[in-house]
């Protein structure tokens, strides 16, 4: 085993009188810290590159990483059509049985669609499971988040709210989603 | 009875039957697909293949009769392999439709690959290409690419409707399921082919696309429909009913049920229920309180009976009404001492199958009570009779569905004649409208109790959808009304109301509500 | 590994007609005993050298409804000294569901046994205090009793309630008992449930006298959100978002430990890449988790500027789990026989760049703090409490390490590749808050070494069990392939069944020992999901710590407590 105990150091203690002269030292070498990182800021400010750490949301956004799981949302393809069929499984796989689907039969190719999809989010919990179980690729974690509305009702998202094109995830998620659900068992 | 040796142990079994339904009835589950309990043997499947000690081969279990001594295995590596061989050569052609096909959840071929198949795939070849969603008769599509050609369908339609609508046609690869030319898929059982299909190629269009069945509660109960009582699961979610489906019986409908039973639900659910009381103020309907709309019916039937002629008051019932509600409704005629009461029953065409003509199901409880006109009483065309003529102070109507019995003229000219007119019903139409008193009702999905069939077996029904709360049952308006005119205990607790009428009713002795169980009782004599 | 067979043999030998069975289950020693025997038979488990069993994990109950008797009693112990583990199980009917407390031989089943009390009705006989600890005492019912459905609903307490809350009445010592003056009486403070000084809901009803703490009650379960109950309802995949939800600080962790909980169950073992996949997430969970300790308690003491060097420092190490999992908080990132996600590309530089920046924050941090009399002042020396005493209390975690107790599980009972790792583990000297924040500084480093340890060692191959039991298929074989379609349809929607048995399992957490305790009956669902959780064992030595000391000590011990509340309520 390569591990070991070692037993914390603990600081001298501040009996007097050196303790007063310590005490003195520490309020100077904390303004030194904090001082140091006004400077840093303070220049990062005048040389146009800030290394303040805040993001001013909404005028700023922060860059996600593809594994971001924002709000779930459906696929929609190049004919305006959602991808999913209303196959139930991400109903089922939810969690918070927030969502609610109804299917019904279409004339195309693929017969089925859902007549109703509306996911309640303010029971989801963007846990990502509704996606792993969709067996169509239908239903992705977006990189969207905004989500506030001013009533229960409103945070019910019906399906055409719900459509996002498959381009804007083509750079958002999907490149997650083709690493992790296809390789590296896929051969 | 004989002995046989299973997996390793000893097992006895009925002798005069094959190897597969002996094991399943000893609780030994082998997968098998053409093989059903209620139709012939087929033998095509091979799923069902176990290890016979003697013979060389693995035998099919279906098809080979049981014999003392006899030494099966049905988990040996053999067996085991010989099922992974029979599921991959199924799904290797099979259209990869589960996200888009009604019996995923509940298909054979599902279960049986995820249980006994490999799991994961050899093959990614593209699939065979035939029919899809083919319409193949009023309540039933196909499609061709998910039949595993079982024939259990093709025995179905051959050996109990004897109509041979569906056939395979073609030989070897090429053999498809399809119905016979211009001979569309529309015997009154049709239906029943959806579910003893093993997988999801025939599809009953009512269930179609409609909900995924895992979602899905089942509730025991009795098809309402008929007077033969067929043994049903009510299946619903979100309080509605998504479809009927029969349950076996042997001594009623076997493992089946006609279309129209399984057709006849969403009358229960529809958003037009009566479901508050209503009271006539001037010529309209007025909704009002439970307790107001309850005295009102008792003082009018008091103040008719202190006129001094229980003569003045007619009772109609539909036998649509449990065991319970009715007997309630005869301690009611016994307390007032009424004459005119009648349960009639709309009478239809029978088949001799299932199909009866009663087309409720509680006509011979009803009769089994004594509900009938008594001591010169009228029936319900007398009824009807005295009511036009003015004889009438109070009718109570309970179940309009009587009313199919007359054309709707007739009833609006008696009804019309009365001072005090109650009904008590799903909807308003078509006899709510004349009442003074409009109490509504609950449907069969809503109540437990029993139902006595045309056989006289007493089965029992229970509650799968929940009523608006507050709405009081049948039972317990009658048990409010009667609670109203006599002391007693009237509460209505359909065990225990069942439990007193079976005290009081020599033929009903002996029977308890939790004895009943799932398969009902026979009546005594 | 410890000797299974020989531990019950000795048990079977000390108490012979008190046992009734014992098992040996996926390396879970069992001993199952009748039930008025309990007390004699914990004795000797504690007291016999050989045993030495001398810390309670665990108290919980399983509710078999349908069989006789229907309760079952299950405790878990474990021996710092031996480092063996042990569970006990005595069975209770349902007419007489009572058994003896435990309390006279550890302290700690205290609150245990009242969460039993309150979840199943289980009556202690000789419990000190036995009443609710998460519910109001007007509630009806037991709720985690089988017979209990989910979907209840009581009012909560409120205006017309009998408000019958009951804390303990006070015991006013001798020193403090001022006769016939005016003020004689204490005074009754209400600490909480929202008290901007303490991070965490909770209520400490103190008894004052003066500033001098005399009684202090602390009363916990606001954030409790049925956590057993939910996870014994879904799948087990379904759980492991709920996990997250334990220590919301440190969620990887939580995660960690359940996954591994339920493939003991299954009997399997992820890959070794996966296994380092799994330390990398949970020690840089371990450093988010230590990092708002540090930096909560410097805001608790009045110090702005190192709480914000520490959140920002907090930010770093969770923009590192984002890249990973997609989600800073609510991580869900472990899976039944892997993980969602391998360490997604360019990791190890991103790791590099931040560890980088937040060694120089928390050197900032604690270099506005460690000399510093304000802080200083109110936390050497303070509330110490001995070794023995804690391990009575149950606690566990950088706490014990500060009191110089080498209980570390990573080093104890090594899982995962933690045996194939250089790190070491601080323990304190005196105790006292000062020696606790030292130690969980010590660990963030250590656990950023180890970190970037894995990411040297780390060997290609997958993440996940090869196991169509387990896993779902590849979704590019979903779509193109029957069985696999059908299997990831199976998988959803009756979820992976392990076999019927049960398991308890623990890793060592940002807090201590957190530890599943689960029971399958062979269905996708588990029959009984329980989290022995180190926010709970360690809080309940709180009002002992503070008693007698004045009233601003509460906020920097309960700051090296780090109470979590969605751990410690559950
Ligand atoms: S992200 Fe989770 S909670 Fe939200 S809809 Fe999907 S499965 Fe449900
Ligand atoms: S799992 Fe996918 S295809 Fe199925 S219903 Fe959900 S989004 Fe649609
Ligand atoms: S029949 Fe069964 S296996 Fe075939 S598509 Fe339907 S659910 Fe899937
Ligand atoms: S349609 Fe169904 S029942 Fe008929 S042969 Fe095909 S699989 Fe069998
Ligand atoms: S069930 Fe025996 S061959 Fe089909």
């Amino acid at each position: 085993m390569a591990t070991r105990t070692v037993t914390v150091q603990r600081p001298a203690p501040m009996d007097a009188p050196q303790g007063v002269v310590r005490s003195g030292a520490a309020v100077l070498k904390g303004m030194w810290i904090a001082s140091r990182h006004f400077w840093r800021n303070f220049w990062g400010f005048v040389r146009g590159k800030p290394t303040v750490f805040t993001v001013q949301y909404p005028e700023e956004r922060l860059q996600q990483p593809p594994a971001f799981r924002g709000m779930p949302v459906l696929v929609q393809m190049e004919n305006g059509k959602e991808r999913c069929v209303a196959c139930g499984l991400c109903e089922w796989a939810c969690p918070t049985d927030c969502i609610t689907i109804y299917p019904a039969e279409t004339d195309d190719e693929i017969e089925r669609y859902p007549r109703v999809f509306d996911i309640d989010m303010s029971r989801c919990m963007f846990c990502g499971l509704c996606e792993e179980a969709c067996p169509e690729e239908a239903i992705v974690m977006s990189h969207r988040v905004e989500i506030a509305a001013f009533s229960r009702r409103g945070t019910v998202w019906h399906k055409e709210d719900l459509l996002v094109p498959l381009r804007e995830l083509e750079t958002t998620r999907f490149p997650h989603i083709r690493r992790t659900y296809e390789s590296p068992a896929a051969e | 009875m004989v002995k046989i040796t299973v997996d390793g142990r000893e097992i006895e079994v009925a002798g005069d039957t094959m190897l597969l339904p002996a094991l399943i009835e000893a609780g030994i589950h082998v997968p098998h697909y053409c093989w059903h309990p209620k139709l012939s043997i087929d033998g095509s499947c091979r799923m069902c293949q176990v290890e016979v000690e003697g013979s060389p081969k693995l035998v099919i279990a279906c098809n080979t009769p049981v014999r003392e001594g006899m030494v099966v295995r049905t988990d040996s590596p053999r067996v085991i392999n010989a099922r992974r061989g029979v599921m991959e050569l199924l799904l290797v052609n099979h259209p990869i439709d589960c996200p888009i096909c009604d019996k995923a959840g509940e298909c054979l071929l599902q279960d049986y690959s995820y249980n006994f198949g490999t799991r994961q795939s050899r093959t990614e070849e593209p699939r065979r290409k035939l029919e899809k969603r083919k319409d193949i008769g009023p309540r039933m599509i196909l499609d061709q690419e998910r039949c595993i050609l079982c024939r259990r369908c093709v025995r179905f339609c051959r050996e109990i409707t004897k109509t041979n609508e569906l056939a395979v046609f073609n030989m070897g690869d090429r053999s498809v399921l399809d119905v016979l030319p211009d001979t569309p898929l529309a015997n009154d059982y049709s239906m029943n082919t959806a579910d003893i299909c093993p997988v999801g190629a025939l599809e009953t269009k009512d269930f179609h696309h409609k909900l995924r069945v895992w979602f899905l509660k089942k509730t025991p109960s009795v098809c309402p429909s008929c007077s033969n009582g067929c043994n049903i699961t009510i299946q619903h979610y979100r309080n509605q009913i998504w479809r009927l489906m029969p349950r076996r019986n042997d001594a009623v409908n076997d493992t089946w049920m006609c279309d129209h039973g399984r057709l006849n639900y969403a009358f229960a659910h529809d958003t037009e229920r009566l479901r508050l009381p209503m009271l006539r103020r001037g010529d309209k309907l007025e909704p009002c309180g439970w307790d107001d709309a309850v005295n009102r019916v008792t003082e009018a039937l008091r103040n008719a009976a202190k006129r001094g002629a229980p003569e003045r008051i007619a009772l109609l019932a539909s036998a649509h009404f449990t065991n319970e509600e009715l007997y309630l409704l005869g301690q009611l005629a016994r307390v007032l001492e009424l004459r005119h009461v009648d349960v009639p029953v709309v009478v239809g065409t029978g088949d001799g199958f299932l199909i009866q003509p009663e087309k409720a199901a509680n006509f011979t409880g009803a009769r089994e009570l004594g509900l009938a006109p008594r001591n010169g009483g009228r029936d319900v065309a007398g009824i009807l009779e005295l009511a036009r003529t003015g004889q009438l102070d109070v009718l109570y109507v309970c179940g309009a569905d009587i009313a199919r019995l007359f054309e709707t003229s007739v009833w609006q000219e008696a009804l019309r004649a009365v001072p005090t007119v109650v009904v008590q019903d799903l909807f308003t139409e078509p006899l709510g409208r004349f009442a003074h008193v409009l109490l509504p009702s609950l449907s069969w999905a809503e109540k437990s109790g029993t139902f006595t069939n045309r056989k006289r077996r007493v089965q029992q029904i229970h509650r799968a959808l929940d009523p608006p709360e507050g709405q009081l049952s049948d039972g317990e308006i009658f048990a409010r009304i009667l609670a109203q005119l006599v002391e007693g205990d009237w509460r209505f607790e359909p065990a225990a109301v069942f439990a007193k009428l079976c005290a009081e009713f020599p033929a009903f002795s002996g029977l308890s509500f939790t004895r009943l169980g799932l398969h009902g009782e026979q009546l005594g004599v | 590994m410890p000797n299974n067979d020989r531990l019950l043999s000795i048990i079977r030998g000390r108490c012979a007609e008190a046992v009734i069975r014992t098992d040996d289950y996926r390396g879970d020693a069992t001993v199952v005993i009748r039930p008025e025997r309990l007390l004699e038979i914990a004795r000797v488990l504690r007291d016999d050298r050989e045993l030495a069993f001398d810390l309670l994990l665990d108290v919980t109950c399983v509710d078999y409804l349908g069989q006789q008797p229907r309760f079952e009693l299950v405790y878990h112990f474990y021996s710092t000294r031996h480092r063996h583990r042990l569970r006990l199980k005595a069975r209770v009917p349902e007419s007489d569901p009572t058994i003896d407390s435990l309390v006279p031989l550890w302290v700690g089943a205290n609150w245990l046994e009242r969460e039993t009390y309150d979840m199943y009705g289980i009556c202690f006989r000789g419990h000190p205090d036995l009443r609710r600890i998460y519910l109001y005492e007007e509630f009806e019912g037991h709720p985690l009793r089988k017979d209990y459905p989910k979907e209840k609903r009581q009012p909560l307490i409120g205006p017309g309630s009998k408000g019958t809350y009951k804390p303990r009445p006070p015991e006013i010592p001798h020193a403090h008992r001022v006769e016939g003056m005016l003020g004689a009486e204490l005074m009754r403070v209400q600490l909480g449930p929202s008290h901007p000084a303490t991070h965490g809901t909770v209520r400490i009803v103190l008894d004052l006298d003066g500033e001098t703490i005399v009684n202090a009650d602390v009363e916990i379960g606001y954030l409790h959100r049925g956590f057993e109950k939910e996870c014994e309802s879904g799948f087990y995949y379904q759980a492991i978002p709920y996990t997250d939800r334990l220590n919301y600080s440190s969620a990887i962790l939580c995660n960690v430990g359940y996954c591994m909980a339920v493939e003991k169950l299954f009997g399997v073992e992820v890959p070794l890449r996966g296994q380092f996949v799994r330390v990398i997430g949970g020690e840089i969970s371990r450093i988010a988790d230590h990092l708002l300790c540090i930096g909560a308690t410097a805001l608790e003491l009045n110090a702005f500027t190192p709480f914000l060097y520490a959140l920002e420092a907090r930010e770093l190490a969770w923009d590192l789990i984002n890249a990973l999992c997609g989600a800073r908080v609510t991580s869900n990132f472990v899976r039944i026989g892997g993980v969602s996600a391998d360490l997604p590309e360019g990791f190890a530089e991103l790791c590099q760049q931040n560890f980088k920046r937040i060694l120089e924050l928390v050197a900032d941090a604690e270099g506005m703090l460690l000399e510093n009399p304000v802080f200083r002042a109110r936390m050497e020396g303070v509330s110490i409490m001995s070794p023995e005493r804690l391990i009575a209390y149950g606690v566990t975690g950088p706490l014990l390490r500060a009191a110089g107790v080498d209980l570390d599980l990573r080093r104890a009972e090594p899982y995962l590749i933690y045996d194939q790792l250089d790190f070491d583990v601080p323990l304190g000297s005196q105790g006292d808050n000062l020696d606790r924040f030292l130690v969980r500084l010590t660990e963030l480093r250590q656990s950023i070494r180890i970190v970037e340890q894995c990411l040297r060692l780390i060997p290609p191959g997958p993440v996940d069990v090869d196991d169509p039991a387990l896993r779902l298929p590849p979704k590019g074989r979903v779509f193109n392939r029957m069985e696999d379609m059908i299997n990831q349809f199976k998988l959803v929607t009756e979820g992976p069944k392990p076999p019927p048995g049960e398991v308890y399992f623990a890793i060592e957490s940002a807090n201590g020992e957190l530890g599943y305790y689960l029971v399958s009956d062979g269905t996708g669902k588990p029959y009984k999901c329980r989290a022995r959780t180190p926010s709970f064992s360690n809080t309940q030595p709180l009002a002992e710590m503070v008693r007698g000391r004045l009233l601003a000590d509460i906020v920097p011990t309960f700051d090296m407590i780090n109470m979590i509340g969605g751990e410690c309520d559950r």
